[in-house]
């Protein structure tokens, strides 16, 4: 096969250093007279065409959409046909993003989205060492400091005047341990997902502040089941949507358990936006319950059924994972008596809720707070009040189920003959025009 | 036309209030100088005086009598001359700087004009009928913006009337000494119709004054009114060297003065009505207090809380999608306009930004004359009254032709006219070398543009989507700067990826974006912006390979006010703050950046400037890789400051 032209991309503007290929008007190995148009260039200013000079058959070293760099070989034209394709050097495409905007996990070619990278001065080191740099791919970044220490030798300090304060450094953000090589052929190494890097970081932002504390209250159960049960649909053997209704209304009065620490600042959300953390199929995600504190808890139960759908069939969004000012984390189904939940990243408090000991009739609720923003005496004043708002859930045992019927708050469900206040409910006109009941309570939260 | 009484009394009361001020000046009551009127009057009562209030007036340093012959305000010219907030511009502007519904005044000579014909333009689009006068004194004849301005307002037929009011001396200079030539025939060589008169003929003042007024408005055509006249007093304060024969002979010729002595009765009845008038104003006057600083300055730049997301990949070249948001905002928003040289289609502007804009919207879109000047003025002059003009200079390095309209009008009108007015002009320019353009088209004069009281600088970059910024820049009421880069047009705008790092952008309105090592802690903060972010963060990793540093990098977007949180918190880790910028080094960002950041943290910083040599940037392509900034040179500097 003889040559017969070459064309090259050519500089038609200074500003351009690639152009587009927006039209082909043949197909390789079609027949081209001289003059026919063959291609159709984009510039920064305008689309050009390129033709031919000789007639011949024609390979085309690009396609539609490609990049092309200036002065490279896009199109042959030759005196027979091509028996196959030479392919020309093209600058590696950017990753396509998915609908939501996110950069896509696959790696692409040219550019690797985790791999080791060892410095100039590593490697002179290695081979100074004759070490192996698998000794070091469990790293990101290998550099003469990582490679000294690994040698136990003194690295010299970078500053001669003062080294800079380091602050408390993440777990996420340090360094492996050194481990040798007869350790690294006893275990199998993973490296982490970007998600769960992620949720590490998010975790360590509260955490590694090292002012974390939790205090453990108990609920006395009896009762309250009973009383809630045959109004909900999905969740007839937990609390939860009795906690959440509770605790989106104190925090009103607890606006630092709404809040965040923030270098030396804290933040008070002007919102309260309750933060449901859940780990079922799809790792662990903080899914936020929309407008609770507005909600009565049969709302909030279809809220979280909802959205815990939505969870199973990874349909969550950007706005159902974000503005989180509370978080609460229900172990209720798993068996657990109590634990210790961690603090989520912008937040200075998370409600843990135990398994219902139903010999015991009782719920331990457990809350991890950041010390910097709040205090002891605060969030046991809080975990009392809470404590005394869910229990009084319970059904009494005078109550009659005509008085259950008619005299019934209508935000928490609670029956009159259940109002510990002795107070009496008080009658309402709700923004619908309805005339409803409303306990002292849920009156006082407003 | 007759002169009435009412005319002689505002001439008088022009007068007596610029006599008291002279003597409020001799005992010390008066801020600065004063530039009096006295003798000149009647040009003020028969122009000013005789507007309709939807009219507007632009005037200079000598404006007292036009101030009172339009609006009437007394009161409120003598408190502002006494410095008090009930002053017309609270105390802020005093003689020169004056700002009451349409009227204003500047002391800067000429560069009043293109913003005046900017104002008299938007009545001409709004279709009001309404028309602005602009006062020049015969020294303007030596600033060239004037001649930008007439050549731009006979050209498009904008109503603006041009007074001269010749009274022969620049300052304390002679005309003959400074003035070539015809004043006239300066404004018919532009083809604007003129007129002649002198305050010394009051009554065929009044009348020309009426007709050229009548001929602006009902043509709407600009013309230029010659109005020989005479000070009688110093041009400000104590510096009057003319011929005392000289200053006489024209005494004898003031109407004024020829009135008193004709009919002088009348005359004492009218001037101790008008000296009650003023005492009673100076005795309320008296009793007012001076604006606190508080009330002066706002810190508009208050620190807002943000998060971090994820850059989108648009897969749009830089150029397309600046293209796409004019053509967006001239359709969506009726103020949007586009203003600049060479820009009407199918040229579409020197770097493509407004191609299609004229085609879609001839009204919308104006090209103008090589006169960088006059379209930054003239777009001053459409946002004041309520445009959003877009004004593109072709090439940074045509800023300098500008500079005026920017520092002294568009950053100056909000506060010296005491939070009355907003300028939102957008000026945007591409900088940058790289192109072998030559040492006045490959400049990056970024530091000669920041740190402007009130306008903000923003510099785009090939990362963010840029019509993102301009929605923000649209929502503005204060000028802003916008500096693109000449060789980020034809880049595709977007993410991509570098191993180990994660690369997002804050939430902020003007987002910084971070690439940050996702697991190792960094060792070294690289701030950057506008070109020079491209290949900084193509080059993370190998500045990795060849220093032993891993960097965390920030990009700003605004480069004044920048916001510093960020920075300082990156920099409190590192230890180490390097500035990479395309403008030289010396007095650039970047040495703002570290003193400011060094200001804030409590630790000691290693800190390195990275920017241009010193030099012009050359054409030659060997030299100017060397000139300007690249990755070796960054690499280099980097090493050397590890060996310090």
């Amino acid at each position: 096969m003889k040559i017969l032209q070459e064309i090259f991309v050519p500089q038609e503007s200074v500003n351009d250093q690639t152009l587009t290929v927006v039209g082909l008007n043949f197909a390789t190995g079609d027949f081209v007279n001289k003059d026919d148009v063959l291609i159709e260039l984009e510039t920064s200013k305008a689309i050009i065409t390129l033709e031919a000079s000789s007639g011949g058959y024609i390979v085309y070293h690009c396609k539609i959409d490609d990049e092309v760099l200036l002065n490279a070989l896009i199109i042959q034209i030759a005196d027979s046909k091509p028996e196959k394709d030479i392919s020309v050097e093209k600058i590696p495409e950017l990753p396509q993003t998915t609908s939501a905007g996110l950069i896509p996990e696959t790696k692409s070619q040219s550019h690797k989205e985790y791999d080791t990278q060892f410095s100039q001065k590593a490697i002179a080191i290695l081979k100074k060492n004759n070490l192996p740099k698998t000794l070091f791919k469990h790293y990101d970044f290998v550099n003469e400091e990582v490679i000294l220490k690994y040698l136990n030798l003194d690295y010299r300090k970078v500053n001669t005047i003062e080294s800079p304060v380091k602050p408390v450094v993440s777990p996420a953000k340090m360094q492996p341990q050194l481990r040798s090589q007869e350790f690294l052929s006893k275990v199998s190494l993973e490296k982490l997902s970007s998600a769960k890097r992620r949720e590490i970081e998010y975790l360590s932002a509260v955490q590694s502040g090292g002012l974390v504390s939790t205090l453990y209250i108990d609920i006395d159960t009896t009762g309250i089941l009973d009383s809630v049960s045959g109004q909900f649909t999905y969740f007839k053997n937990s609390i939860l949507p009795l906690v959440v209704y509770e605790t989106s209304r104190l925090l009103f009065k607890y606006p630092l358990l709404n809040a965040f620490y923030d270098n030396g600042q804290i933040g008070k959300y002007l919102n309260i936006n309750i933060g449901l953390a859940v780990d079922i199929d799809d790792g662990l995600k903080v899914i936020k319950l929309p407008n609770t504190v507005a909600q009565n808890i049969l709302e909030i139960e279809e809220t979280i059924f909802q959205l815990s759908n939505k969870y199973l069939d990874k349909k969550l969004g950007v706005s159902d994972l974000t503005d989180i000012t509370f978080t609460i984390t229900d172990l209720s189904v798993t068996g657990i008596h109590f634990f210790t939940p961690l603090v989520n990243k912008d937040n200075s408090a998370i409600l843990g809720i135990s398994k219902i000991n139903e010999k015991l009739n009782q719920c331990i609720l457990s809350i991890s707070f950041d010390h910097r923003v709040t205090s002891g005496k605060y969030v046991s004043s809080f975990l009392s009040e809470l404590k005394s708002r869910i229990e009084s859930f319970a059904i009494s045992k005078k109550s009659t189920a005509k008085t259950a019927a008619v005299f019934e708050c209508y935000k928490c469900l609670k029956n009159i003959a259940d109002d510990y206040n002795d107070i009496g409910f008080i009658k309402v006109q709700t923004k619908n025009g309805e005339e409803k009941l409303i306990c002292d309570t849920c009156l006082s939260t407003f | 036309m007759i002169i009435t009484h009412k005319i002689i009394k505002q001439a008088l009361l022009i007068r007596r209030i610029e006599e008291t001020f002279l003597e409020l000046f001799s005992k010390g009551k008066l801020n600065g100088t004063v530039h009096t009127c006295v003798g000149q009057e009647f040009s003020a009562v028969a122009f000013a005086g005789q507007l309709k209030k939807s009219d507007f007036i632009f005037s200079n340093h000598r404006c007292h009598g036009h101030y009172i012959s339009f609006t009437g305000d007394s009161h409120g010219l003598i408190a502002e001359l006494l410095g008090k907030r009930t002053g017309t511009s609270g105390g802020v502007g005093s003689s020169q700087h004056l700002c009451n519904d349409n009227f204003y005044s500047n002391g800067i000579q000429g560069g009043i004009t293109p913003v005046a014909a900017g104002y008299a333009l938007a009545n001409k689009l709004n279709k009001n009928n309404n028309i602005g006068i602009v006062f020049i004194g015969d020294g303007t004849l030596g600033e060239g913006v004037l001649y930008e301005t007439m050549n731009i307002i006979s050209k498009w037929g904008i109503p603006l009337l041009i007074v001269c009011e010749n009274n022969y001396y620049a300052q304390s200079t002679p005309q003959s000494v400074n003035l070539a030539g015809d004043i006239q025939t300066r404004a018919k060589a532009f083809g604007i119709k003129t007129a002649h008169n002198n305050t010394s003929e009051v009554e065929e003042l009044m009348q020309s004054a009426q007709d050229s007024i009548a001929y602006v408005r009902n043509e709407c055509k600009p013309l230029f009114h010659l109005v020989d006249t005479y000070r009688l007093n110093a041009h400000s304060k104590g510096d009057d060297d003319r011929d005392n024969d000289e200053i006489a002979h024209h005494t004898q010729r003031d109407f004024l003065f020829k009135f008193s002595q004709e009919d002088n009765g009348t005359y004492q009845i009218y001037l101790k009505n008008i000296n009650d008038k003023i005492n009673l104003i100076l005795d309320e006057v008296e009793k007012d207090s001076e604006l606190p600083l508080n009330e002066y300055y706002k810190n508009f730049n208050a620190g807002l809380k943000y998060e971090w997301k994820v850059i989108k990949n648009e897969n749009k070249r830089f150029v397309e999608l600046l293209n796409n948001f004019f053509l967006d905002k001239l359709a969506a928003d009726e103020r949007t306009l586009f203003i600049g040289e060479d820009v009407l289609s199918p040229y579409g502007g020197a770097f493509k930004v407004a191609k299609n804009l004229s085609a879609k919207f001839p009204e919308k879109v104006f090209s103008t004359p090589i006169s960088e000047a006059g379209l930054i003025g003239v777009s001053n002059g459409l946002a004041l009254a309520g445009f959003k003009p877009y004004a593109e200079v072709m090439f940074g390095d045509f800023m300098t032709l500008a500079m005026d309209q920017i520092i002294n009008h568009a950053s100056k009108f909000h506060h010296m006219y005491n939070g009355k007015v907003n300028c939102p002009i957008v000026i945007r320019t591409p900088m940058g070398g790289g192109r072998g353009y030559g040492p006045t088209h490959s400049q990056t004069l970024d530091k000669f543009l920041v740190g402007i009281d009130h306008i903000k600088t923003i510099a785009l970059n090939t990362i963010v989507n840029p019509a993102t910024i301009y929605e923000v820049i649209h929502e503005e009421i204060n000028p802003v700067i916008v500096i693109e880069n000449k060789i980020d047009y034809g880049k595709k705008v977007g993410a991509f990826l570098v191993t180990n790092y994660s690369i997002m952008q804050s939430t902020e309105n003007y987002p910084t974006i971070k690439a940050s090592p996702i697991a190792a802690e960094p060792t070294c903060t690289i701030v950057t912006y506008g070109g020079c972010a491209d290949w900084v963060l193509h080059n993370i990793n190998r500045i990795f390979v060849e220093t032993d540093e891993i960097p965390e990098v920030l990009v700003l977007t605004k480069i004044h006010p920048i916001e510093y949180q960020e920075i300082v918190k990156s920099v409190q880790k590192t230890g180490k703050l390097i500035s990479v910028e395309e403008g030289s080094k010396e007095n650039g960002i970047g040495s703002e950046i570290i003193s400011s950041v060094l200001e804030k943290v409590k630790i000691v910083v290693k800190a390195l400037r990275v920017g241009s040599l010193s030099v012009p940037i050359p054409a030659v392509k060997s030299l100017e890789n060397l000139v300007l900034p690249s990755i070796e040179s960054l690499i280099s500097e980097i090493i050397k400051l590890q060996a310090k």
